[in-house]
This record gives structure tokens, C-alpha cells and sequence, in this order.
């Protein structure tokens, strides 16, 4: 007979109580049927090229986006010095976004961003393009690492976090627009619209990595942060995403959409539908006390089906058991 | 780009990351030690007193006011002479240094790792960012040279064995390349790349061990520097380098200082042995 080891019995035991809280709680926390179902954009775009800036201007138009006298940030993935890889999310993109937010009426948009293990921020975007593609980049982007900082107390967190020093260009925002770039991550699964808000946590307090997350559950402290802002709205990288040992040591994944809503646990849901992962097996988007949209029913779509433009992303051993059936 | 350190002293005696900026730790940190380098002690009382304000009844600073928790720039502050900062201020920075182990290298952790048969626990005492997190290579080699200034004033064997420990530390991080990125080697087994300017930071601190153990390392910072990316990295190299006796002429041009600290560090590096004596005397 096999024998048990003490780990896989303690994982055992600990997987066990997890699921059977996880399930309890869905059971809890199903979405209320009588609001409306959440909009999400599937549109098709082959390259990084000028169409984008229509495209962008059509998803704003699509979901009825009022930015009209707001502060708006736009928060990019803005990871590592490289514009040829798809770890960072392109700037193209991004300058799309500020073009359409500025057409919209938007008093002040802003693009901000906070790297999780390289401190030389604006070099970093230099290198990644930002500079040579969005005008003035400089001036309008905040280094959320060592921006001026207030204190938040997170309601009911989901994680060990309680009391957080946030950005102030953050806190401060009527709007934030979380532009990830649509990736595989070697510890959640997939690293999304949600997963973005880790660049929200201030370097010069946290350090870089802002390994406190880790250390108060990456899930838990997903669903925390992405929750901070007051409103939000997402608009996804998947043209050229990162299949693999992602979120840095991927591969380019060429995807060809850009996925955008307001309710970012849908948009993600959405992602990762495209990507061939099962939203339901994604941890943090099983929260409780957060609605889920993790039934493609749950969502109204936009533009392409998920299941049309379906590539699936390859995923490393640890997390095959995602894969979508 | 920051053209002149002083311009951009706040009144209240500290310095901002970026001008107009409130004050912070760090750059006020860089800016003194900067001063030091250069010789110049202009605003210097004021930003040892606003420095002083700061230090918290645990014996660390935060990263600002304001902020409820000591951090790795105390690790900073006790790079400042202690006749500057003062005996006592000093004396309970490196106390507070000394009683903080990272969270993954307590007893208590490394039972945990091997009931779960992890990995995950540290043999080697490094230090964190941040009490109760896991030590990274930055805060632990800032912390390697100002308890190694410390145990050359006043030799004492708990400083030396937590410096050997920390430096075994960032030996057994190091990347496959000879150089270091944030601390992390491998990433599920796969082999992480170092980045410049932690290679520059930790090079530094690892500057006297025997050459045959940093002989690959000084050959990674090398070609960083042929391949520099920022200010910030080619102080750190010029830095580290010099400290192992390949001292480079100047920064190059091509990359100007566009924070606060990153224009103090220029002025270091660019102090030669002056500014070399601010973190490795």
C-alpha cells in the first residue's frame, strides 16, 4: 500500500476545508438575477496598429462610459524593460485609451503605474516604448511607487490586509481603467484585469516586490485591491498576450482581441474563457461576498463569443488542471 | 532630470522622491550621504534633524511621516555616521536591524516548511522590506554594509554573524548569470536573469568576500554596464565595481537622474573612493 506523507496529508486536509468553504460561500453569494447582466467587449484586433484608436472609442461609446469632467488613470501592466516581449501592455493601446477618454470629455487623464520588482520606472517605459508612442508621456505619468500616499482601511478584506497606504493619484481618481496585458501566472493561473491592481501598492512602502501580498494571500489580496477604487473600468492587452511560465518567463501568445467592460470580475471571467482556462477554477474569482460571472449566461457579450476566438494559452503543470473543458 | 540636489530640500529639512514632492525617507537618505560624498554639509543640520524627528520608539524609521511602521530604509539611516545621526539614534538602528529576521526565517517558519516538506523556508538571515515578509536582496545588502560599517567601528561577533549570514544569503540568491535581480534565482525551476542594478547594490556588499566566489559576478556586472539601462543602474555598477577594484570613469550620458535619490546616488558614484567610503568605509 502507498504510503501518505505528512504533506500530502496536511495538503490534503487543507484543500479540503478550502473547497468546502469556497463552495459554501458560491452557494451564498449567487448573483442577484434581477440585475442587469454585465456588458463585456470581445473585439478582434490583428496588430498593434491605428485601428485601435476606433476601437477604443467604440468600446466607450458601446458601454455608455460617462467620464465626462473626471479624473481618469489609466494603469497599465508596465513590468520590464522590453518592447519586443508581451510582458508589458503596448503602449499603443494605452495611448488609444487616453486618445478616446480625452474625447469623451475627461477633465484629466492620467497613465500610472507601479512595477512590482524594477524601481526605475519611467527608464522601464522608456524602454518599453511609452515614450516614443504616447506625447508628453512624461507628464502625464504618475510613478504609483513613489507617489504621495494616504492611508485606506480595506472593509471586510478578503486577505490578512487591513490598513493599506495607497497612491494618492489612485485614491484621488473618479475613474481607473485597469489595462492589463492578458497573461498565464505561475501562482494564480492567469493575471488579469484584477491582478493588476498590484501595481496600485507603493513601492517606497512596501518594496519591490510588495512581497506583504504574498505573504497575505495572493488571491485574497487580489480581490481586495481590485475592489479599492470606486469605479472601474477594464480594457485587456490580449492581442499579444503570454502563454506558459507567465507572468514574465512566457511566451508571446498571439490572441488577437481586446476585451474590455466595467465589472472586471466578468471581464476576467471573459479572459480567461478566450485563454482556454476555466473561469470557475481561477481562485480569485471565487471570492466570497463578490458576485461571480463565471457562466458565460452570466455575462452579456459584446462583439466576437468567447468560444470563437478561444486560444487556448498554454499552461504550465501546476495549473493543467485549468484548462477549460 | 534633477540638476541640483539642494534646489529641492523641502523647509521642513527632508527631501521629496520627485522636486515639489513632500519628504520621504529614502531621498532624504541619498541626499545626505550624497552631501557626505561631495563634502558638502549644506542642509545637512536640518535634514539630521528631520531625520531624528522620525525614528520611531522601535529604533527604525518609516518610510515618511505619517507611515506606523519601521522599514528597510533604517537600514539607510545607519549607513549615516554616527556622529552625524548621533550615538543613540545610531546605536538603535542597528539594534533594530539586528532583531529583525525575515518572516520565512524564523524557527517558527522553517517548522512549518518542514511539516508541509516545502522549500520555502531560509536557512540564511537576510532582511525584508518590510517586518513580517521575506528577505530580498536590496534591503538585505543596504543592511550587509551599514552593520559592516558598525562592526569596523566596533567589532562585535552578532554583527559579523549576521553578516555572514546575510551575505550567504545573497550568495545562495544569485542568478544562474553571476548577477542578482530582486532575489529570486528561479521561478518554478526555470532560471531567472539578474537585473543591473541590483547586481551594482548587492556587488557592493559582497565586495571583500574571496574572489573566486564573486569572480562570475564581477564579469555580470561588466557586461551590465556595457548594457546599462538607467541612471540608477550605472551608479550602482560604477559603485560595485569600484568596490572590487574596477573603478569606471564617469556615468554615461546617455541616461540622466529622474528622481531625487537617483541624482544623490549619481553624486556618490561619481565621488569616486568619497563616495564609495559613504556605504563601504
Amino acid at each position: 500500500m502507498k504510503k501518505i506523507s505528512r504533506r500530502q496529508m496536511l495538503a490534503g486536509a487543507t484543500g479540503s476545508l478550502f473547497l468546502q468553504s469556497c463552495s459554501r460561500e458560491a452557494a451564498v453569494k449567487a448573483v442577484n438575477p434581477r440585475l442587469p447582466k454585465p456588458l463585456v467587449s470581445v473585439i478582434r484586433a490583428a496588430a498593434y496598429g491605428q485601428d485601435l484608436y476606433d476601437i477604443v472609442r467604440r468600446i466607450l461609446i458601446d458601454h455608455r462610459v460617462n467620464a465626462k469632467g473626471k479624473r481618469v488613470v489609466l494603469k497599465p501592466n508596465l513590468v520590464e524593460f522590453d518592447r519586443n516581449t508581451s510582458i508589458n501592455t503596448h503602449p499603443l493601446l494605452v495611448d488609444a485609451a487616453l486618445e478616446a477618454f480625452r474625447s469623451i470629455g475627461a477633465a484629466d487623464v492620467r497613465i500610472a503605474e507601479g512595477p512590482g520588482h524594477r524601481r526605475d520606472t519611467l527608464d522601464l517605459a522608456e524602454a518599453a516604448g511609452y515614450f516614443d508612442t504616447v506625447p508628453k508621456f512624461e507628464d502625464l505619468f504618475t510613478d504609483l511607487n513613489i507617489d504621495e500616499v494616504s492611508k485606506y482601511t480595506l472593509r471586510q478584506p478578503f486577505s490578512k490586509l487591513s490598513d493599506v497606504y495607497l497612491p494618492n493619484t489612485i485614491l484621488g481618481a473618479d475613474l481607473v481603467v485597469s489595462m492589463p496585458k492578458m497573461k498565464t501566472h505561475h501562482w494564480v493561473g492567469a493575471t488579469l484585469s484584477m491582478k493588476n491592481f498590484f501595481g496600485i501598492m507603493p513601492g517606497a512602502i512596501y518594496g519591490w516586490p510588495k512581497n506583504v501580498l504574498h505573504w497575505s494571500g495572493i488571491p485574497q489580496c487580489i480581490v481586495d485591491l481590485s475592489s479599492i477604487p470606486g469605479r472601474t473600468f477594464a480594457i485587456a492587452d490580449g492581442i499579444v498576450g503570454m502563454e506558459g511560465n507567465g507572468p514574465i518567463q512566457g511566451t508571446p501568445k498571439n490572441c488577437g482581441v481586446i476585451v474590455a467592460g466595467r465589472v472586471l470580475e466578468a471581464v476576467d471571467a471573459t479572459c480567461s474563457r478566450i485563454m482556454g482556462i476555466d473561469p470557475n477554477k481561477v481562485v480569485y474569482l471565487h471570492a466570497p461576498d463578490r458576485p461571480h460571472y463565471n457562466d458565460e449566461p452570466a455575462i452579456t457579450q459584446i462583439g466576437e463569443s468567447p468560444r470563437v476566438v478561444r486560444t487556448n494559452f498554454q499552461l504550465i503543470k501546476e495549473f493543467a488542471d485549468l484548462r477549460l473543458a | 532630470m534633477i540638476d541640483s540636489l539642494g534646489a529641492h530640500q523641502s523647509p521642513d529639512g527632508g527631501w521629496p522622491y520627485r522636486p515639489g514632492g513632500s519628504s520621504w525617507t529614502e531621498p532624504t537618505i541619498f541626499a545626505l550621504l550624497a552631501g557626505y560624498a561631495q563634502g558638502d554639509d549644506t542642509g545637512r543640520v536640518r535634514a539630521l534633524e528631520w531625520l531624528r524627528r522620525l525614528q520611531r520608539p522601535d529604533g527604525g524609521w518609516s518610510p515618511k511621516p505619517g507611515v506606523d511602521e519601521s522599514t528597510w530604509v533604517t537600514a539607510l539611516a545607519a549607513l549615516i555616521p554616527p556622529a552625524g545621526l548621533g550615538e543613540g539614534p545610531h546605536s538603535r538602528a542597528i539594534r533594530w536591524l539586528l532583531d529583525l529576521t525575515p518572516a520565512n526565517a524564523t524557527l517558527c517558519a522553517r517548522f512549518q516548511a518542514w511539516i508541509n516538506g516545502a522549500a520555502t523556508a531560509e536557512p540564511h538571515a537576510g532582511w525584508p522590506w518590510l517586518p513580517g515578509t521575506a528577505a530580498w536582496a536590496t534591503p538585505t545588502a543596504i543592511a550587509v554594509l551599514a552593520l559592516d560599517r558598525q562592526n569596523r567601528r566596533r567589532p562585535d561577533p552578532a554583527l559579523h554573524s549576521r553578516i555572514q549570514s546575510a551575505r550567504d544569503f545573497l550568495l545562495t540568491h544569485r542568478c544562474p548569470d553571476g548577477g542578482w535581480n530582486h532575489g529570486s534565482a528561479k521561478a518554478l525551476g526555470i532560471d531567472a536573469v539578474s537585473y543591473p542594478e541590483t547586481t551594482g547594490t548587492v556587488l557592493l556588499a559582497v565586495a571583500g568576500l574571496d574572489p573566486n566566489a564573486i569572480g562570475r559576478s564581477i564579469q555580470c556586472a561588466e557586461t551590465w554596464w556595457n548594457n546599462c539601462p538607467s541612471s540608477a543602474a550605472a551608479s550602482w555598477l560604477m559603485l560595485g565595481l569600484r568596490a572590487v577594484g574596477r573603478a569606471k570613469p564617469g556615468p554615461p550620458a546617455a541616461f540622466q537622474p529622474r528622481t531625487i535619490p537617483d541624482a544623490a546616488l549619481q553624486v556618490i558614484a561619481s565621488a569616486g573612493d568619497r563616495g564609495l567610503e559613504v556605504f563601504a568605509a
